[in-house]
C-alpha cells in the first residue's frame, strides 16, 4: 500500500512492538483456562455425584458454577482477546500501544479482578445475575480496568496510528469496547446495602452487608435488563471480538487475505446492529409481554444471516488452501472454530422460536447450545491463536507440532462427547417433563425421575470434559516446553513506518471525480454516500467510528429499554402482593448468596405441563419487590415459584440437612452451613433500608427490622419444633449443627432454631408464590 | 412519557424495528458493493503487509520433532 498516495504521508519513523504484554495475556490466558475448564469439570462431576461437595459450603454446585461461568468468559476468553487486540492492534495500526504503564496497569488490574471473583464467587459473595455476579466494588473495579486503563489506551493507539486505513478486525474490537461498557454500566446499577446502612445509622456494617447490594430494578424489568445484558455479554464479549481475532489470524495462518472484503462490511455492520434486539428470547412464555418476545424471536431469526455471512467469509478464505489446513495444525482448529461458530448461531436463532422453546429452555439443551460456541468457538479459535503466536512471540520453534495434534484430536472428540449427549439429556428430560399419561395425568409428577434418566449423559459429559481438559493440559505443556527455549534475550526488531499526515488527501484512486461529475443533484449526493467517503472519514476518525458504533447499540437498546419503563405501567398490580418481610428479606438474600437459582427457576410458565406440576402460572406483578429477579435459567431441581406451603418447615430443615435423607436420588447438594449459620439480625436492618430506598413500602419495618425478624423467626422455629414432635425427637446430629448439643429445654431449642440461617431460609419458601392465593381467599 | 404508553401501541415495535434495520442494511451493502476496488483490496490485504520490509518478525515456523 506504500506506492499508493505517497503525498499524504508524513516522514519516515521508527517504533518498535510492545510484545512483552502480548506475552503476559497468552500466558494468562492459558492459566486461567486450565482454572475455569477444571472448575467445570468438577461441577459436571457434582451433578453425577452430588457428595463431592464435602459438606462445604464453598464448594457447592450453587457457588461454584458461577466461578465456572465467570472464570471461563472473562478469564480465559478475556485474556485471549486481549491476546488478540495487543498483537493485532500494534501491527495494523503501526505503532506501540500508546501508553506501556495503561498496558500494564489493564494487565494486572484484569488479573487482580480475576483473583477477587475466584476469592468471592465461593464464599457466596454475588448479585446473582448471570455473568454478573460480581459485586459491586468489583463492579466498579472492573469498569475502571475495562474503560478507563484498556479503551483509553486502545483508543489513543488508534487515535496514534500510522496506517490510515482501520483494518475490520479493528472495528469489531471497537464495538467490543463500546457495547461491553454500556452493557456493563447499564446492568449494574444498584444500592450498596453497607453504605445504605452506615449512611443511615451512622453503624458499621459486617463485611458481608459491606458487599451485599441490591439492583435498582426489580421483577420483569431486572429480568429484562439482565437478558439484554446477558445476551450481548455473549454478542460483544464472546462473538465481535472472536470475530477481530477471525479476521486478523486467519488471513495470517492462511496467508492470504480475507475472502471477501466487502462480505465483512456487511458482516460487521448488521451483526452489530441486530444482536442487540434479540436479548427477549431469553424470556419467552415468561410475565414478559408477548410483543417484546416477538421481538426478541424476529430478530434472532434474521441473525442468522449476518452470522453465516461471518462464517462463510472465514472458510472461504481458506478457498484453494485445503491442502494447507491438511498440514497445519493452527488452520485445524480454526476450520473447527468457525464451523461450530455456524452450527451455534444456526441454533441460536432455531432456539429462540417460541415452539422450540418450550421445549428447550430450563433444560440442558442450552447447556450444550453454550458449550458448542464456547468449547468450539471461543476455545478453538483461542488455541489456534496461541499455537500461531507462541513461536513468534517466543522467538522459537514450537516444541512439538505432534502436541498440537494429540490437542486437536482429544479437544475434538471430548467436545462431542460433551455436547451431543447433552443435547440428548436436554430434549429427553424437556420431554418427560410435559409427558402426560393416558389418564391424562403428568407421567413423571416425581421430579427426580426426570432427573434420574440424564444421569448416563451426565457422565459421558464427565468423559468428553475431561478429554477436552486434557487437551488443554497437553497445550500448556508444549506451550511451557516452547517458552523454556526461548532467547536469554528477546529480539526486537525496529519498525519503519510514515507518519500519517495531519490532513487526509485522497488519492485519486480512490475517489473518482469523473463519476462524481458525471452525475448532478441527488444523484451527485447518493453516489458521494455510496462511494463511502463518509465511512472513510469515520476510518480515519476512530473517534466518530466509535460514536456511529454506539449509536447503532444505542437505538437498538432503546427500542427495548423503552418498553421496559413502559411494562411498569403495565404490570398489573396485584395489591394481595406485599413485600417480604425482614426474616424473608434475610432468608432470600442467603438463597441468592448460596446461589439456588442455578438449580431452580422461579417462573411458571403458562404451559399446561407446567401449571400442572407447579400451579398457577407466574404473573408480572408478583415480582415486583424482586430485587433481585430470581428466574433462573436451568432447571436441574423443581420450579420453586410456588413453593410457599407444599412441604413443611421440618421437612424443609431435614432437606437442607441432607436432601437424601428425605429423597434418597436427589441430587442436590447438602446445606448444613445453613443449619450452623447463626443470622446477623442486626444486618437486617440494613437490607431494609436499602430495600426501602428503592421504593419497597416496608413501614415500620423501616425502624425495627431486627425485631421483626426477631420475632417471626421464633414462630418458624416453634412451628418446625412442633412439627418434628417436639425437639427432644429430633436427631442429635441436628442439634450438634444447630445448638453445639441437644438443648436443655425447648426454650433454649427455639432460641437456637430461631437464630440460625436455615429458619429464615425456610420463613422465606414458605412465603414464595402464596400472596396470590390470599386475593382469591379474600 | 413512557406512562402514557399503551401496550398496544408499543406492539409496533417489532415492525418499526425491522423497517430501521432494513434501512441501515440497504444503506451499507450498497456501501459496501460501491466502495473502490483498489481500496477494498488495500483494506484486505493490511494483515499481511505489516511488517517493514526487511524486518521479519515472523520467524518461519519448524518444530523440533520434525
Ligand atoms: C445442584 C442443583 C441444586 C442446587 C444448587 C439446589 N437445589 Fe434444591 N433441589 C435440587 C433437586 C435436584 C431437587 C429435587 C430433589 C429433592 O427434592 O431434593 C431439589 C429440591 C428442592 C426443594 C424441594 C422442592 C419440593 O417441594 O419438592 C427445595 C425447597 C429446594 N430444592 C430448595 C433449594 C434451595 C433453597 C437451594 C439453595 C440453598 C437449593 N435448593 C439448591 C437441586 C438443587
Amino acid at each position: 500500500m506504500s506506492e499508493k498516495a505517497p503525498a499524504a504521508v508524513g516522514p519516515l519513523e521508527e517504533f518498535v512492538y510492545d510484545d512483552a504484554i502480548v506475552r503476559k495475556f497468552l500466558l494468562a490466558t492459558m492459566v486461567w483456562g486450565v482454572v475455569g475448564m477444571l472448575v467445570g469439570l468438577i461441577i459436571a462431576l457434582q451433578l453425577a455425584v452430588p457428595s463431592l461437595s464435602f459438606g462445604q459450603s464453598f464448594l457447592s454446585f450453587g457457588r461454584l458454577r458461577p466461578l465456572h461461568t465467570n472464570a471461563v468468559i472473562f478469564a480465559f476468553a478475556g485474556n485471549a482477546i486481549f491476546t488478540a487486540v495487543y498483537y493485532s492492534t500494534q501491527r495494523l495500526c503501526k505503532t506501540r500501544m500508546w501508553s506501556d504503564t495503561l498496558s500494564k496497569l489493564h494487565f494486572w488490574g484484569w488479573q487482580l479482578i480475576i483473583v477477587s471473583a475466584a476469592l468471592t464467587l465461593p464464599l457466596g459473595i454475588t448479585q446473582s445475575k448471570e455473568y454478573a455476579e460480581l459485586e459491586w466494588p468489583i463492579d466498579l473495579a472492573i469498569a475502571v480496568v475495562w474503560l478507563g486503563f484498556f479503551g483509553t489506551n486502545f483508543l489513543m493507539t488508534l487515535v496514534k496510528r500510522r496506517e490510515r486505513h482501520i483494518y475490520v478486525a479493528i472495528w469489531f474490537y471497537i464495538a467490543s469496547l463500546v457495547t461491553v461498557t454500556m452493557l456493563h454500566v447499564f446492568n449494574n446499577v444498584w444500592v450498596p446495602a453497607g453504605i445504605v446502612h452506615l449512611l443511615k445509622t451512622g453503624d458499621m456494617p459486617s463485611a458481608e452487608l459491606m458487599f451485599k447490594s441490591y439492583p435498582v430494578y426489580a421483577g420483569v424489568q431486572d429480568a429484562f435488563m439482565q437478558w439484554w445484558y446477558g445476551h450481548n455479554a455473549v454478542a460483544f464479549f464472546l462473538t465481535t471480538p472472536f470475530l477481530g481475532l477471525m479476521y486478523y489470524f486467519l488471513p495470517k495462518a492462511a496467508d492470504r487475505p480475507v475472502y471477501s472484503y466487502r462480505l465483512s462490511i456487511v458482516h460487521f455492520w448488521s451483526l452489530v446492529f441486530i444482536y442487540i434486539w434479540a436479548g427477549p428470547h431469553h424470556l419467552h412464555y415468561t410475565a414478559l409481554p408477548s410483543w417484546a418476545s416477538s421481538l426478541g424471536m424476529l430478530f434472532s431469526l434474521m441473525l442468522w444471516m449476518p452470522s453465516w455471512g461471518g462464517m462463510i467469509n472465514g472458510l472461504l478464505t481458506l478457498r484453494g488452501a485445503w491442502h494447507k489446513v491438511a498440514a497445519d495444525p493452527v488452520l485445524k482448529f480454526y476450520v473447527i472454530g468457525v464451523t461450530f461458530y455456524g452450527m451455534s448461531t444456526f441454533e441460536g436463532p432455531m432456539l429462540s422460536i417460541k415452539t422450540v422453546n418450550s421445549l428447550s429452555h430450563y433444560t440442558d439443551w442450552t447447556i450444550a447450545h453454550v458449550h458448542s460456541g464456547a468449547l468450539g468457538w471461543n476455545g478453538f479459535m483461542t488455541f489456534g491463536m496461541i499455537y500461531w503466536l507462541a513461536p513468534r512471540l517466543f522467538q522459537t520453534t514450537l516444541k512439538s507440532q505432534k502436541l498440537v495434534a494429540a490437542h486437536f484430536w482429544t479437544g475434538t472428540i471430548g467436545m462431542l462427547l460433551y455436547i451431543i449427549p447433552i443435547y440428548v439429556a436436554g430434549i429427553t428430560q424437556g420431554l418427560m417433563w410435559r409427558a402426560f399419561d393416558k389418564s391424562g395425568s403428568l407421567a413423571f409428577p416425581d421430579f427426580v425421575d426426570t432427573v434420574m434418566r440424564l444421569m448416563p449423559f451426565y457422565w459421558a459429559r464427565v468423559v468428553g470434559g475431561a478429554l477436552y481438559f486434557s487437551g488443554v493440559v497437553i497445550g500448556i505443556y508444549n506451550i511451557f516446553m516452547t517458552w523454556k527455549t526461548r532467547p536469554a534475550v528477546y529480539e526486537v526488531p525496529m519498525q519503519r513506518a510514515p507518519a500519517l499526515a495531519k490532513r487526509y488527501t485522497p488519492g485519486a484512486d480512490e475517489h473518482s471525480a469523473s463519476r462524481v461529475t458525471a452525475v448532478a443533484g441527488t444523484g451527485h449526493a447518493l453516489d458521494r454516500f455510496t462511494q463511502a467517503a463518509w465511512h472513510r472519514r469515520w476510518e480515519r476518525l476512530p473517534m466518530r467510528f466509535t460514536l456511529y458504533t454506539l449509536i447503532a447499540v444505542v437505538v437498538a437498546s432503546l427500542f427495548e429499554i423503552i418498553p421496559l419503563y413502559a411494562i411498569k405501567s403495565n404490570v398489573v398490580t396485584i395489591s394481595s402482593v406485599k413485600p417480604y418481610t425482614p426474616l424473608e428479606l434475610a432468608g432470600r438474600d442467603i438463597y441468592v448468596s448460596e446461589g439456588c437459582y442455578n438449580c431452580h427457576s422461579q417462573m411458571i410458565r403458562p404451559i399446561f405441563a407446567e401449571t400442572e406440576r407447579y400451579g398457577e402460572y407466574s404473573k408480572a406483578g408478583e415480582f415486583v419487590y424482586d430485587h433481585p429477579f430470581q428466574w433462573g435459567s436451568r432447571r436441574i431441581g423443581p420450579d420453586l415459584a410456588r413453593e410457599g406451603g407444599k412441604q413443611a418447615n421440618w421437612w424443609h430443615l431435614l432437606h437442607f440437612n441432607n436432601p437424601r435423607d428425605v429423597n434418597p436420588r436427589s441430587i442436590m447438594p447438602v446445606y448444613p452451613n445453613l443449619l450452623r449459620g447463626k443470622l446477623n439480625f442486626e444486618d437486617i436492618q440494613g437490607r431494609v433500608h436499602a430495600m426501602a430506598m428503592l421504593g419497597v413500602p416496608y413501614g415500620d419495618a423501616v425502624n425495627n427490622a431486627p425485631e421483626m425478624a426477631r420475632e417471626q423467626a421464633r414462630l418458624v422455629a416453634e412451628e418446625t419444633l412442633l412439627q418434628a414432635g417436639g425437639y427432644a425427637q429430633m436427631p442429635a446430629d441436628l442439634w450438634q449443627k444447630l445448638n453445639g448439643g441437644v438443648p436443655a429445654s425447648k426454650e433454649e431449642a427455639i432460641e437456637a432454631l430461631a437464630g440460625r440461617k436455615v429458619t429464615a431460609v425456610i420463613a422465606y419458601l414458605q412465603r414464595m408464590g402464596t400472596d396470590i392465593t390470599k386475593t382469591e381467599a379474600e | 412519557m413512557f406512562a402514557s404508553l399503551e401496550v398496544n401501541s408499543l406492539a409496533i415495535y417489532p415492525e418499526l424495528g425491522l423497517l430501521i434495520f432494513f434501512g441501515v442494511f440497504v444503506a451499507v451493502s450498497i456501501r459496501a458493493l460501491r466502495k473502490p476496488r483498489s481500496e477494498i483490496s488495500t483494506c484486505a490485504r493490511l494483515p499481511l503487509d505489516e511488517t517493514t520490509p526487511g524486518v521479519d518478525d515472523t520467524k518461519q515456523e519448524r518444530s523440533s520433532d520434525r
